[in-house]
């Protein structure tokens, strides 16, 4: 069994209780806590309810001797007889030995000794490695570096040798089931004490942890009441994984005959290794005797097993990345999709494309959404995380996606060109790619992105639509050189270019970005936040895409890296003339950098107009509340309200307007009916709002009149710049 | 500045030690993350820090709340030098509130938990915490408070979660309230309400608050006094209007030119270029002359004074210094003190 | 570099551990190890006074020169490659230890690098197809890296193994025929000593594949979530070249994680030799043991030790090759 090592390298999880109660319903976890069960009854009981004494001789069913195989005759050794082992029947269910003692009543009567052991060691293990792990990472500094040093040290001896001489110099080792435990303790106590050093260490640097200590809280109470509760995931993790280490080592010291045999002196106690070493020993194998030895390595291998299930359910827990699997796939069959993770696309469920219309609904559009609706998980389980979008991306144009954290603008947007991941499935709706024609003769070509294979789709892929997400640490992989992943993409897309184009290609790229083409020989790692926004933005240009998807491309960078880029960006769309889809949570932003904006709120659209008119004549409560929770930077100081409320949970939406709750100018119909997003007057100005229909009068802050063409003029200037 | 601030920082410098070279040859060397940065807080006033990441912002609020151990200065507060080690009646003066509210909360514990213990340990109550649970939450409008306190962090949302975060501040009663960029980790929407519950305790409770951020627009809002903060050292400070309106270094005029602001009249023009230099090893002069559109000789040599531009306005500019002091600060023959204002009106 | 240079500074320390535990234990435990040793020596009758002499000196007892004075002395025997002397065969500890190491070496090598490659390549398929059939094959590997390592032995020998009851196919008793070739470089003693490799190396393979498999299933899951995967695939590369990106990032932590499984899979192999009678360090262990002879015992420890630690040390260097991060960290 392995803990997952992620353990040791991932970013400390911290315990939720609500999610601790749902791991014992992973079928998993159950099967391994029956198995557990079934063990630990047996551990207790089992010495009381043997059939006979494992000791005990049975000399009514002893049959017949017999030659030992090998010996004897013209082998060379003295002939050798042993009584038959009886086979399983009804008095003995799983056969004697060669000692005709009863296997059955020995594998009950050696449960005990073998998980009083496995237990005993990975409690002391455990006790001994929260000390030294939770004390090194706490303290830090030196009484670190020496506690680490002692765990590598002995963490690289390796245990079961280390085991089996120190065993071996304490004879009397095998008779005391404590002594054994404790040594065994010894030489595996070193990988969980790491482990927990490495989760302290983090934990200790914690927010939560320094607001206790900026609180004048004790540093006992801290580690007592603070850290450990957080870290019982991991100790329960490796205190399983440390009881199936000790099983092991038990079982191995026994078979070698380490650890006191039951009919030796000092006596040990029955235990599966000593039926295994017996059988061994007394040419089992080679008598076919198997109902004697293969039991106990059976019960090692399930036991094992039960541990290992529960230790699945905590991984799970402590990386839930591992989470979703199986289950999930079946479920989607079940909801009617098809999951496949080796494709990489967005599954999009049966029956949801509507009636195939693929004219585009204006002539320059390039990339259009209608009526997409994308849930994430399926059936009951489902999160509607959009609804019903409509969106028509125009060629050369920058269309503004704004939206706060959960209101699905990035899964609207990588729904579209499915790059979405399982759980997440389309359940509704129709994309579409009006190409550019792809040769000269073609006409214009319309690609129906829900329809398309993969094979279509990887096509398509970057040399016509290219990403650049967040986190371009991320979005880089991490072990190759940036060259190397521009070499990877113009290979997949341009076979026929030589290496030397290649790599002119990237360089040519690079300083299109403004960075030096050495750089091409430069890991991610070497690079500041704002050279990889770059470098990622060369690779989203390299084959001259017409769409460029940007979510959040400068969020986590500072503003004026955030502006070079975008300044960058904005000259390279217009040499370039791509058709740009821009995600922000930031509207202030997109009101300089964007042609068109498009609000979201709760999975639905719920304003689309020119970015001037929005920012100057916000139509809908929502985008006016949005804007002025930006404080000027000119002019008096006053106070500014923002939006009461917080963003709603996708799980429990308001009825109606999901909006409503947190607007003051709410009508009785928005708390029952969903307005649908609907075109107003105004130049290309639609809005979702009931304050805009049915002849119902606005308020005046949502009445403003549009603003004039002159501003337009300047607000393209913007963009050139 | 009339009254005496509540807390002050003088003359911070903290390096911190990174492994630099490689083998058996490889050394320690210090990152310069603060350098000789003197700030004081008053009562009733925010005060905000503004800079880009790894200015030394964080690191200076980390100083003050006693985190974080300073090379160099003193932290004072009500003018006597505080004693090292965090000692509980310092707990009890000043408390910070931190960026992430999802980190800042105990996943484990109950807000009642988070905050129970500051009036536990400070011994602030006697019977009924309950009651003084309550009315923590409701000073930081969480109502009503009995539907909040048994709720564990996850069931709360970002806003709820950076509010109880800082009634768990105020628990204590404190007098300086340190707030580490405590609204960027929260959605645009909701951010103003956190600000203006800031702005409320300031005026409610006499707070001095120390606001650092890196939103200039959320810090001309709030704050009453800006300071910026470039490469570790401070390089401007005045009243908010007057720097967000007025700028005197060239790095705050930069700033300013970067900030997202649609009510811009023209379109932006940047004023300088690159990133902020490694803290490895700092450019000699003024840090950031080689961005600096600016720059003069002086400047790449030597680090410019503290200059008042007019009264409560101080940048470190040489810009802002006489040509002829310049000339001879230059020249190595004149050491430069902190200039008179009336001398240096560009 | 910088790394390197630590961690084998740790790994000398270790060994330096092993050895003075090896030394300080039969001289500090409560009993006489050593009496009982000489006893049961005589006995047998196949020790001399000499030999008795042997196990004297090399456990501590009747010795009169000071603790210090025998520790200097077994160091420095130690690092002449003096391991003692072994009184059941009657020969230098360090030159028996070197004729069993290549068996041992040979057998541990083929079967963990097939084990490992076999490991990723599977778990690679089942976190790639995650929610297909493949996923049938975890509980399997559940079961199977929870198997002692020398009980799969033992029931191979049931199943396939001459000694066995059933197929018969393959040798399951020693490492060469002994009765039928000659060691040397001929054909037939070659022949004969892979066929005998098979059984014990299938073992070995299978036990330690299965922890493997789930590892690196694990880590490659983990890593898909990843967003230059993301990227990857909106790249529109190749289906292979992305499972590339993402099992090349996925090996890091299982390699970094390497210095358990070597533990693991040695100690797994020492019960496997004996189950095979296969004549590498782990058998000759065994029957040292059960002969009592204490300084093969030790020696064959500190072997072991050394070669653990050998394998980390490699182990690092392949994980400072493979992450461009801990290069330039170094």
């Amino acid at each position: 069994m392995t803990i997952d090592s992620t353990t040791l390298t991932q970013v400390p999880v911290t315990l939720e209780r609500a999610r601790v109660l749902r791991i014992p319903r992973s079928p998993k976890v159950i099967a391994g806590l029956v198995i557990l069960g079934v063990f630990s009854v047996v551990a207790i009981i089992g010495r009381w309810i043997t059939p006979y004494s494992p000791n005990a001789t049975d000399t009514q069913n002893w049959v017949q001797h017999v030659l030992v195989p090998g010996t004897g005759g013209d082998s060379g050794f003295p002939a050798s007889y042993y009584p038959l082992p009886l086979g399983p029947s009804a008095a003995h269910w799983l056969g004697t030995t060669v000692f005709a003692q009863d296997a059955w009543s020995q594998l009950l009567a050696s449960t005990q000794a073998t998980m009083f052991v496995g237990l005993l060691a990975a409690a002391i293990a455990t006790v001994l490695s929260i000390i030294f792990g939770v004390t090194a990472g706490y303290i830090g500094g030196a009484t670190d570096e020496g506690l680490s040093l002692v765990a590598n040290v002995s963490l690289a001896i390796p245990g079961l040798p280390l085991l089996i001489v120190l065993a071996d110099y304490v004879p009397s080792a095998g008779s005391s089931l404590v002594l054994v435990a404790a040594i065994i303790a010894v030489t595996t106590w070193a990988y969980t004490a790491r482990t927990l050093r490495a989760q302290t260490l983090s934990l200790r640097n914690r927010d939560f942890v320094e607001a206790s200590r900026v609180s004048g809280e004790g540093p006992l109470r801290i580690i007592g009441v603070e850290i450990l509760p957080n870290l019982i995931p991991i100790v329960a993790a490796s205190f399983l994984f440390t009881s199936l280490t000790a099983i092991y080592a038990y079982v191995a010291i026994s078979f070698l005959g380490l650890a006191g045999s039951p009919t030796g002196s000092p006596p040990g106690l029955w235990n599966w290794g000593e039926m295994l070493r017996e059988g061994f020993a007394n040419n089992a194998v080679r008598g076919g005797w198997w109902w004697w030895w293969a039991p106990p390595g059976i019960c090692v291998a399930l036991l094992g097993t039960g541990l290992a299930l529960v230790n699945f359910g905590i991984d799970e827990f402590i990386n839930p990345r591992l989470r979703t699997s199986g289950l999930t796939a079946r479920a989607a069959r079940k909801a009617g999709a098809h999951v496949s993770t080796t494709l990489g696309l967005t599954p999009v469920m049966r029956g949801a494309a509507t009636v195939p219309n693929t004219t585009p609904s204006t002539a320059d559009a390039v990339l259009e959404i209608r009526g997409l609706s994308v849930d994430y998980g399926y059936g009951d389980q489902a999160v509607h995380a959009v609804r019903d979008c409509d969106l028509v991306l125009r060629r050369g144009r920058v269309l503004g996606l704004a939206g706060e954290s959960g209101s699905g603008k990035t899964t609207l947007a990588l729904a579209a060109i499915r790059l979405l991941r399982a759980p997440a499935v389309i359940t509704e709706g129709q994309v579409l790619f009006h190409s550019k024609p792809f040769t000269r003769d073609n006409p214009k070509e319309t690609i129906d992105m829900l329809a398309a294979g993969p094979h279509r789709l990887r096509e398509i892929r970057w040399s016509e639509i290219a990403v650049v997400l967040q986190s371009s640490l991320n979005a880089l992989n991490p072990v190759t050189t940036i060259g190397a992943q521009f070499d990877d993409l113009l290979r997949a897309h341009r076979p026929r270019m030589s290496r030397d184009e290649r790599y002119t290609r990237g360089v040519e790229l690079l300083d299109m970005v403004g960075m030096n083409g050495d750089r091409l020989r430069s890991y991610p790692h070497e690079l500041s936040g704002g050279m990889r926004q770059r470098a990622m933005i060369a690779m989203a240009l390299a084959l001259e895409p017409q769409v460029m998807v940007l979510d959040e491309p400068t969020t986590a960078l500072d503003v004026v890296t955030q502006r070079e880029i975008l300044e960058e960006l904005m000259g390279l769309r217009d040499r370039l003339g791509f058709a740009a889809l821009f995600i922000t949570h930031d509207l202030s932003l997109l009101v300089e950098f964007a042609d068109d904006i498009a609000v979201m709120y709760a999975g639905r659209l719920m304003e689309r107009a020119p970015a001037n008119s929005l920012f100057r004549a916000p139509r809908l409560p929502y985008t006016h509340g949005l804007l002025h929770c930006f404080p000027p930077m000119h002019g008096k100081r006053v106070p500014m309200a923002g939006i009461p409320g917080s963003p709603p949970d996708l799980r429990d939406l308001p009825s109606g307007c999901a909006f409503h709750p947190r607007c003051k100018w709410a009508l009785d119909q928005c708390k029952h009916d969903v307005p649908v997003l609907g075109s107003i007057p105004g130049p290309n100005r639609e809005v979702a709002c009931w304050l805009h229909r049915n002849g119902a009068t606005p308020p005046a802050e949502l009445s403003l009149a549009e603003p004039g063409d002159v501003m337009r003029e300047r607000l393209s200037q913007v963009n050139i710049q | 500045m009339t009254t005496a601030p509540v807390l002050e920082g003088r003359n911070l410098t903290k390096y911190f030690w990174v492994k630099q070279g490689r083998g058996l040859l490889a050394r320690k060397s210090p990152v310069h993350a603060v350098d000789n940065v003197s700030v004081s807080l008053d009562a009733r006033k925010v005060t905000a820090f503004v800079g880009e990441s790894g200015a030394g912002k964080t690191t200076v609020a980390r100083i003050l709340a006693e985190i974080t151990k300073p090379d160099k200065g003193t932290v004072l507060l009500d003018g006597k030098p505080v004693q090292a080690g965090r000692p509980r009646s310092y707990a009890k003066q000043v408390q910070m509130v931190f960026q992430d509210p999802f980190a800042s909360l105990n996943p484990v514990h109950r807000v009642r938990h988070d905050l129970e213990r500051p009036l536990k340990i400070h011994h602030l109550v006697n019977g009924n915490t309950d009651k003084a649970v309550d009315d923590l939450l409701e000073r930081v409008a969480l109502k009503p408070p009995r539907q909040f306190a048994d709720k564990f962090p996850h069931e709360l949302s970002g806003g709820q979660r950076q509010r109880v975060a800082i009634a768990r501040a105020l628990a204590v009663k404190p007098r300086v309230l340190i707030a580490d960029e405590p609204v960027s980790m929260l959605d645009v929407s909701i951010r103003l309400g956190v600000l203006n519950l800031l702005a409320d305790l300031r005026d409610r409770e006499k707070l001095a608050i120390l606001y650092i951020t890196h939103d200039i627009a959320s810090a001309r809002y709030l704050a009453d006094t800006i300071v910026v903060m470039y490469a570790g050292q401070l390089v401007e400070a005045a009243p908010s209007v007057e720097l967000t309106d007025r700028p005197a270094h060239p790095y705050t005029q930069l700033l300013l030119s970067a900030a997202p602001d649609p009510d811009r009249a023209q379109p932006p023009v940047l004023a300088g270029i690159g990133a902020p230099p490694s803290l490895l090893a700092p450019p000699t002069g003024c840090r950031f002359h080689p961005r600096c559109p600016h720059v003069m000789e002086v400047c790449r040599h030597k680090a410019p004074p503290s200059i008042a531009v007019s009264p409560d306005h101080i940048a470190a500019c040489w810009l802002h210094v006489d040509p002829a002091e310049r000339q001879a600060s230059e020249n190595g023959v004149l050491a430069t003190g902190p200039l008179e204002p009336e001398k240096s009106k560009r | 570099m910088r790394a390197l240079v630590r961690r084998f500074g740790v790994y000398l320390l270790a060994a330096w551990v092993a050895v003075t535990v090896s030394f300080l234990l039969p001289r500090v435990v409560p009993g006489n190890p050593v009496a009982g040793a000489v006893a049961r020596a005589s006995q047998s009758g196949n020790c001399n006074a000499q030999c008795v002499r042997a196990i004297e000196l090399q456990l501590g007892y009747n010795v009169h020169t000071s603790l210090w004075d025998q520790y200097t002395q077994y160091i420095g025997n130690l690092l002449h490659g003096d391991l003692g002397h072994s009184w059941s065969e009657n020969a230098p500890v360090g030159s028996l230890i070197l004729s069993y190491l290549p068996w041992t070496l040979v057998l541990l090598g083929i079967s963990t690098t097939l084990a490992f490659l076999g490991g990723s390549a599977i778990g690679t398929l089942i976190a790639w197809r995650r929610g297909s059939w493949t996923d049938w094959l975890i509980p399997f590997a559940t079961f199977f890296q929870a198997l002692p390592f020398f009980f799969l032995g033992i029931v191979l020998v049931l199943v396939l193994g001459q000694t066995g009851t059933m197929l018969k196919w393959f040798p399951s008793l020693f490492g060469y025929d002994i009765y039928a070739t000659t060691p040397g470089p001929n054909l037939p003693y070659i022949g004969s000593v892979v066929s005998h490799a098979v059984l014990p190396a299938a073992t070995v393979v299978l036990a330690s594949m299965a922890g493997f498999i789930l590892s690196i299933r694990n880590q490659v899951i983990t890593t898909m979530d990843e967003d230059f995967v993301l990227v990857a695939q909106a790249k529109g590369l190749p289906g292979r070249t992305v499972v590339w990106y993402a099992v090349r990032n996925a090996l890091l932590p299982v390699v970094a994680n390497f210095t358990i499984a070597i533990s693991l899979v040695v100690g797994g192999q020492i019960l496997v030799e004996i189950v095979f009678n296969y004549p590498g360090i782990g058998f000759h262990l065994f029957d040292a043991l059960g002969k009592l002879d204490y300084p093969l015992v030790q020696g064959v420890f500190v072997v072991i030790t050394l070669v653990v630690l050998v394998a980390n040390l490699i182990a690092d260097a392949v994980y400072v090759a493979i992450d461009p991060r801990a290069r330039q960290a170094a």
